[in-house]
């Protein structure tokens, strides 16, 4: 058993490597990591703008901010003039403080969507505030400017690395399966497979496992050169399993049904393009029609952003790793059932 | 051994059959042909065979358990050579039978020393894309001997090779049967059929037309035919005419009344002719 999962895995290795679309790929990796680390600004400049009301009764956090070295600019007199800077200004986020009910409440207005972590951080520096207005810590260990450095959004180039991680496991997982399934198809090799004794599960099994070692390697290599180290590879690895297991898998599963690429390309197409939606809904937060946290890769892409840019939900990482576990269970029975049926035997 | 009972094929289930109502059976350590022109259903008939087809109607027997209940290790015991040869374009021809040998649970022979045997040695290292047509060919019919099997399944084994290497092939036939191998072998060549095979079946637009050892065929059917040379000089012309035939007859009664005649021998008839007389077409 062991010794025939070996022999097909070499065998679909060899094909695989042999193949020049791996180069391509590699490429395009090298491109994507280039464009990461040199091309797209770090920041729009504008990010950093940032307005802030202050409306509570005694104005204490604007005095406090100002005495801390907050520029005037940034200060603004009421409501409606931040909304209107805001909107001139689509990259800044505006704070404002009231007093409600006896507390203070401090709303953080945005255009985009605002990471956890950076909310978090705000309130983090809102607590410290509050806590050196009140003299209980020493003023000199925590700076106002703290909370301004820490704000930023993810840096704007990194904000697509989940993106083109997620990319890469589709372009890998689904696409190139099918190309190598139509290969065999072609050559006809896929009838001498059909007259061995080995069967199914080594068929898809051999085929997932080349594409996650590309896969994995690709993807390792691309966080490890855009992000470095500091976040936790573990999960990453996880994800990266799942992921490309799931896309290889859905892969040949559409692939069945065709002779060939050109055949198979509107409906490739359009898998490829729904699976792609979440990562529109990513970058453009507005775009979230409901069904779509439906499409298993938009778990991928948001558990993506979590591993590597935690805002400590490690929680939403766990549940997300096993919906997509228990989702590429689901698709292999299904791609198991096809395969027997499509690629096992002919017409 | 293998019985095929009433087997039926219809590949787009519009009632237009590509295999229409075969049955034949195969001895233990035989040859058994199909002989029969392109689109005649042998193909179609093996597929079903080796269970890479599914059957729509009809049985499949092994020792007279069904194909459909075989399972993937029946592969182990069976060796298919397709009549496309289905290697895998971007492997060397070593790489070829290596991962394909690697794939029984039973003993399988040495890629080289198969590759050896057909010629293919200098090559073994080459990618089978670079590959001459007749080289693929007998690239695919030595991997379906890798796994020693007991049944072997030929389509069209030397369909295109030139005299050299087609006989090379045919002596590794000769040598598989002399090992007690079974072999179902296709075929539209009648030199092929007479030379390999102990019984041949002629197949013809799906439906066996007539079975027996090809010397009983030629006895049966051959008997009484002359090969009679007619015209001038050097401008003559061959036919074989069967004289039990009335058309025939009448025909050769015409030709001696003619005195065209050059040469006149009475003589057995080619599997072809046999073929001709029965389907009304030849083999190619
Ligand atoms: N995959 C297929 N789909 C539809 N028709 C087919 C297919 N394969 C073969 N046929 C038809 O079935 C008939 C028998 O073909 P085949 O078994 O290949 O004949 P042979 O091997 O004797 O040349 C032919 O008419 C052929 O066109
Ligand atoms: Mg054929």
């Amino acid at each position: 058993m062991i010794k025939q999962f070996l022999n097909v895995f070499i065998r679909d290795w060899l094909l695989t490597i042999r193949n020049g679309l791996l180069w391509f790929v590699l490429i395009f990796l090298l491109l994507l990591i280039i464009m990461v680390r040199f091309v797209i600004p770090e920041q729009i400049e504008l990010t950093e703008e940032q307005y802030i009301t202050d409306l509570t009764e005694q104005k204490q956090f604007l005095g406090f901010m100002q005495q801390k070295g907050m520029s005037e600019s940034e200060i603004i007199a009421d409501e409606e003039t931040l909304d209107e800077m805001m909107s001139k200004n689509k990259n800044a986020f505006g704070i404002v403080i009231r007093d409600r009910n006896e507390r203070t409440e401090i709303t953080i207005k945005s255009h985009g969507e605002i990471a956890e972590r950076n909310i978090n951080l705000i309130k983090a520096s809102f607590n410290s505030m509050i806590r050196m207005m009140e003299g209980r810590t020493n003023y000199s260990l925590i700076k106002f400017r703290v909370l301004r450095e820490n704000i930023p959004i993810i840096p704007l180039n990194k904000s697509f690395i989940p993106v083109f991680l997620i990319f890469e496991i589709i372009v890998l997982g689904f696409f190139f399966i099918a190309v190598q399934v139509f290969d065999e198809k072609m050559e006809g090799s896929v009838n001498t497979y059909r007259m061995s004794p080995s069967g199914t599960i080594n068929y898809i099994m051999s085929k997932n496992l080349v594409f996650l070692i590309l896969g994995i390697i690709y993807g390792l290599s691309f966080i490890l050169l855009t992000i470095g180290s500091g976040i936790n590879y573990l999960y990453l690895f996880i994800l990266l399993i799942l992921g490309l297991s799931f896309m290889t898998i859905l892969g040949l599963a559409v692939a069945v049904f065709f002779k060939n690429l050109s055949e198979w390309f509107a409906m490739g197409m359009f898998v490829m393009i729904i699976v792609m939606l979440p990562t529109f809904s990513f970058m453009y937060p507005v775009f979230a029609p409901p069904y779509i946290t439906y499409i298993p890769s938009y778990i991928m892409i948001f558990t993506a952003r979590e591993i590597i840019f935690p805002s400590g939900n490690e929680s939403m990482i766990h549940m997300n790793l096993l919906i997509l576990f228990i989702e590429t269970i689901i698709i292999y029975f299904i791609a198991h059932i096809l395969v027997n049926k499509k690629i096992m035997k002919a017409g | 051994m293998i019985k095929v009972e009433n087997l039926f094929h219809d590949y787009e289930g519009k009632k237009h059959y590509a295999v229409n109502d075969v049955s034949f059976n195969i001895e233990k350590g035989e040859i058994f042909g199909f002989l029969g022109p392109n689109g005649a259903g042998k193909s179609t008939v093996q597929n079903i065979m080796t269970g890479i087809l599914k059957k729509q109607q009809g049985k499949v027997l092994y020792n007279n358990k069904p194909i459909e209940k075989m399972g993937k290790s029946f592969n182990n015991r069976i060796g298919v050579s397709f009549e496309q040869p289905n290697i895998y374009l971007k492997l060397t021809g070593y790489e070829n039978l290596k991962y394909f040998g690697g794939l029984f649970n039973v003993r399988t022979e040495d890629p080289m020393k198969l590759l050896e045997k057909v010629g293919l040695k200098d090559e073994a290292n080459k990618r089978t894309a670079n590959y001459s047509k007749g080289m693929k060919q007998r690239l695919g019919f030595i991997r379906s001997i890798m796994n020693n099997p007991e049944i072997l399944f030929l389509d069209e084994p030397l369909a295109g090779l030139d005299p050299n290497t087609a006989s090379g092939i045919k002596e590794i036939i000769k040598e598989m049967k002399k090992k007690g191998v079974t072999i179902f072998l296709t075929t539209h060549n009648m030199f092929v059929a007479d030379e390999l095979c102990d019984r041949v079946a002629f197949i013809n637009e799906g439906k066996i037309i007539t079975e027996d050892n090809p010397r009983n065929l030629k006895l049966k059917y051959g008997k009484q035919s002359v090969k009679i040379e007619t015209g001038k000089g050097d401008d003559f012309k061959t036919e074989v005419l069967f004289l039990e035939n009335e058309e025939d007859k009448e025909k050769f009664d015409r030709i001696m009344k003619e005195k065209h005649l050059q040469t006149i021998h009475s003589q057995e008839a080619t599997l072809e002719q046999i073929f001709i007389k029965l389907t009304g077409r030849g083999l190619v």
